[in-house]
Formats: structure tokens, sequence, C-alpha cells
């Protein structure tokens, strides 16, 4: 009941990010063809420059000539998309009933405190993995009929499911947040602030090689640049993502557990 | 001017974990120039060999001094961009869709005054906010890189330049979440359709950034309306744009006056 009711509140929006998400994809795809010969021309031209030079301007060290590279420096825009919606999900879901006053309807039924985050989170991973994999199918196809060029289909997964890891974290994060706060008023202000602060961390880091930045935020976890040349994730930095996950939704539950709601 | 005030109380605290936050950035960002000094001397030597046409296509001009603390404190003129325009935008959603959401549009309307001044006293507080957030970033950022700053020459007025630029973009992106509270029915729709215009334009600019024949299309993504070197230099603040930005809001905000005038508002 619980599931299914979640399921429908949340659908509409998860169906606009994933639409959002499947356009920005569509037109950096369909940019491909235009941006190469562009691209492979300042190629060579940077090659001349030092690595903290062309961070600092904000040129891409992957090869933006080629499909894969190029897939490589999109994503971190695509994921940017992605993460907002996590976030969005992980503050909206533990939040909803304080905000719409409905807590004492909620905590009335025989359910226990615990099961009611489990449903949230629940449908929270079934409506994040969903998105990855429309991503997935639908961008694959997309790059079969847009690009029409031959590409590395683990290398493209790879990409697509550090999406749903970031997510993973910004959905920890967000759930503390919204079990901790006593009411949040409105999600998205609280939502696109945390981001995109973690996201500004990233460019930061980027642009000035701040390598002890990286920790600190999830969207140099999984960087385009070293799934290219790894072809696996970095796994200490993928265990600190999963860590914080696990670590921010178990923190969550007990907030929830012990939280004490105003009932209208 | 009690909704004024009330809508600034409500709001300050926000504004405090805002200017914190931006205070943050200047920090963290400019404890890093040292390092960045260091590497750009041996790019510099490299620039005045290069032909000055392919400078000009990288928006360099060759008698720039890339180790200056200015060029490296002109990298973050987008960080701010991002910053601000979430804050104002979602600024100008809640100060108008804050009423239904709480469930206080009752309340306000019996007020003995019309629809039309408790808007004007709304916005008059967003802006009052906003420019708070701006001075609080060139404050900030005069303080923190006057330190650094070797040159001799001051980078206070090149720094009131940008944070100027800044100014007009926030005032853009307030008319927009302003309009945006007024039309939809509900505040989360209000912030989501905020939430699209700063992702598509941001999306917008890294395609331009990436073709430059498609530069054309400026005129769609503030954040390419102006260039912060440009801005810090050569005092360039292109018109056509500020008045582009200003006509924007001001057509968002009279637009947010009709609309929210034939509202029916729930209770």
């Amino acid at each position: 009941m619980m599931l299914l009711f979640e399921f429908r509140k949340s659908f509409r929006s998860w169906l606009n990010f994933t639409i959002g998400l499947l356009l920005t994809f569509t037109i950096f795809a369909s940019f491909f063809d235009f941006f190469r010969e562009d691209a492979a021309l300042m190629d060579q031209l940077l090659q001349n420059f030092p690595e903290e030079f062309r961070a600092a301007f904000g040129f891409a060290n992957v090869n933006l000539s080629e499909v894969e590279g190029y897939l490589s420096f999109i994503i971190s825009y695509i994921v940017l998309v992605g993460a907002v919606y996590g976030m969005k999900l992980g503050v909206g879901l533990l939040s909803a009933e304080p905000r719409e006053k409905t807590s004492d309807f909620l905590l009335s039924k025989p359910v226990r405190r615990w099961e009611i985050v489990a449903a949230k989170l629940e449908i929270a991973l079934i409506l994040l993995v969903a998105q990855a994999l429309a991503l997935f199918t639908l961008g694959l196809a997309e790059i079969k009929i847009i690009i029409k060029q031959p590409i590395d289909v683990g290398i493209f997964a790879l990409l697509v499911f550090a999406m749903l890891l970031v997510q993973l974290f910004f959905l920890g994060i967000g759930s503390v947040v919204a079990a901790a706060a006593s009411k949040i008023k409105s999600i998205m202000p609280v939502a696109l602030g945390i981001v995109f602060f973690f996201f500004i961390i990233e460019l930061v880091n980027e642009s000035l090689h701040l390598k002890e930045l990286t920790y600190l935020t999830p969207f140099a976890y999984f960087k385009g640049s070293s799934i290219l040349t790894l072809r696996h994730y970095e796994w200490p930095l993928l265990a600190i993502d999963l860590t914080i996950f696990v670590v921010a939704t178990g923190l969550s539950f007990w907030i929830y557990q012990r939280k004490d709601f105003h009932a209208v | 001017m009690n909704i004024y005030l009330r809508e600034i109380k409500a709001n300050f605290k926000s504004l405090l974990v805002w200017s914190a936050t931006m205070v943050f950035l200047v920090l963290a960002g400019m404890m890093k120039y040292s390092a960045f000094q260091k590497t750009g001397e041996a790019v510099n030597a490299m620039f005045n060999q290069m032909p000055a046409g392919i400078l000009a296509v990288m928006g360099i001009s060759a008698d720039q001094d890339l180790t200056s603390v200015g060029v490296f404190y002109s990298i973050f003129f987008l960080y701010f961009l991002l910053l601000m325009t979430v804050h104002s935008s979602m600024l100008g959603v809640t100060v108008i869709a804050k009423e239904e959401r709480d469930k206080t549009a009752d309340f306000l309307l019996v007020k003995p005054i019309r629809r039309s001044c408790a808007i004007t006293a709304k916005i008059l507080a967003a802006i009052t906010l906003v420019i708070a957030y701006n001075l609080v970033t060139f404050i900030s950022s005069a303080m923190i890189v006057k330190p650094f700053n070797d040159t001799g020459t001051s980078l206070t007025g090149p720094i009131f330049y940008l944070t100027s630029c800044l100014l007009v973009i926030q005032i853009l992106f307030l008319g927009l979440g302003l309009l945006f509270g007024a039309l939809a029915r509900t505040s989360e729709k209000a912030s989501g359709m905020a939430t699209a215009v700063i992702l598509g334009t941001f999306i917008l600019k890294i395609l331009i950034d990436l073709k430059a024949d498609l530069d054309y299309l400026d005129f769609l993504t503030p954040f390419r309306y102006f260039k912060a070197i440009d801005v810090m230099y050569k005092q360039e603040i292109s018109i056509p744009y500020v008045i582009l930005s200003v006509v924007l809001a001001g057509t968002a905000m009279a637009g947010t006056y009709w609309l929210y005038q034939k509202r029916d508002l729930h209770s």
C-alpha cells in the first residue's frame, strides 16, 4: 500500500526528470558530428599546454573527437541533472508528511516507523535504477541512430551507472537532511543548493587541481576520463561513495525512529 | 512595510547560509593561488611565442598576465553564477508561492491592502535580499583577494564591475522565479520550472563553449552574457545584454502582478 502510494506520488517527477535527462543526452549526442572537427583541431593545439592550464580554462583532458571521449566528457553534465533528481527524491520522501501535515495519519497506521523509511527508500531505489536503465537502453539506441559509430558498450554502461552511484550519494544525504529537519517547507531550494555546492567544489577541484577536494565531492568519484583509461571505477572512491550511502541511510532510519513529529 | 519586514525576516536565515557558502568558496579558491601562479609562469612564456590570432580565438589578449590574481579570480565567475541563479530564482518562487504552500493566503488577503501592494512589498524584499547577497560577494571577494594581490593596482574596481554583472543576472533570475511562483499551481511546480531553466541554460552554455560557431545563441543563456576577463580588464560590460536582462526581469515582474491579481488563491 505504502509502496504503491509513494510510487504514484513520485511518478510524475520521475518522468519529467527522465525525459529531461534523455533530452540533454540527445542534444549532446546530436552535436557530436558538429564538434568533431573543431575538437580534433583544438586537441592538437592544446597538446602543447601544461595540464594545469588546460584544466583551469575548462578544456577536457580527453579526446573529444572520439565517441567514447566525447561521451565521457558530457556525462558529467548528465550526472549533474541526475544528481538533482537523486537529491530531490532523498529530501522529498522523508519530509513529505511533516510538510503536508499528515504525519499523524501516517504514523497511526499499524506499521513500524522503520518500515515506513524502508518503503520510501525502496521506492527511491526502484525509481533511480529504472532511470539509469532507461538512460542506458535509450541512450545506446540514440548513439546507434544519431552518432552511427561503434562504441564500447561496457564503457557506456560504466558511465551511465556512475550517475546512479552519484544519485545514491545524494539520496543518502537528502534523506538524512529530511529526517533531521523538523520541517522542510520546500524541497527544491534545499536540493538544488546542496547539489550545486558539491558541483562547484568539483569545478574548483578540476580547475585548480586540488587533490584533497576529490574526497569531498561525489562528482569527482566517477570521472569520465578515469573510467575511460581504467575501464573500471576507482575502487577506493567507489567504496567511499557506497559507505556514505549506507551510513547516511542507516542514520536516517535511526533519526526517524526517534523523531518527535508534530501532530496537527 | 510589515510584509516587507516579514519577508526579510523569513528569508534572513537562508541568506546567512548562502553567504557563508559564498565566503567559504572564495576563501578556499584563493588558498590555491600560489600553485596556480607557478604553473602559470610557464604558460605565460609560451603565450608570448604564439600568434595573436590563436590567442584571440581563446579569448585571451596577448598582453595579459595569466598568472595575475585578477585572471585567477575571474575563473570564479562561473561558480558565482551557479550559486546566485539558484539563490535568486528559488527566492523569487518562495516569496510568491509561500502563502499558498503554508496555507496562509487567506490570512494575507483579509488584511486591508491590495494584492498589488502585497506583491510590491514581496518583490522589494526579494530585491533587497538579492542585493545583500551581492554585497556579501563583493565585500568578501575584495577583502580576500587583497592580500594575494602583489601587482600594485587595486582589484576592488574590477571586482565591483564583475559583481555588478552578477547583480544583473540575479535580478533576471529573481524575475523568472517570481513569474513561475505566480504562474504555477503549486510551489513545487514553480521551483521545478526554475530548476529546468537553470539546468537548461547551463547546458546550453556548455554546448556553446564547445562549439564557438553557436555564439549567436548567447542571448538564450545568461551564463554567457558577460565574459569575466573582459568585464574586469576592459570594463567591457555588454550593454545589450544588460538591457535584455532588465527588460526580461521587468516583463516577468509585470507578469507576476498580472497573474497574481487574477489568481484564485487556495486557502
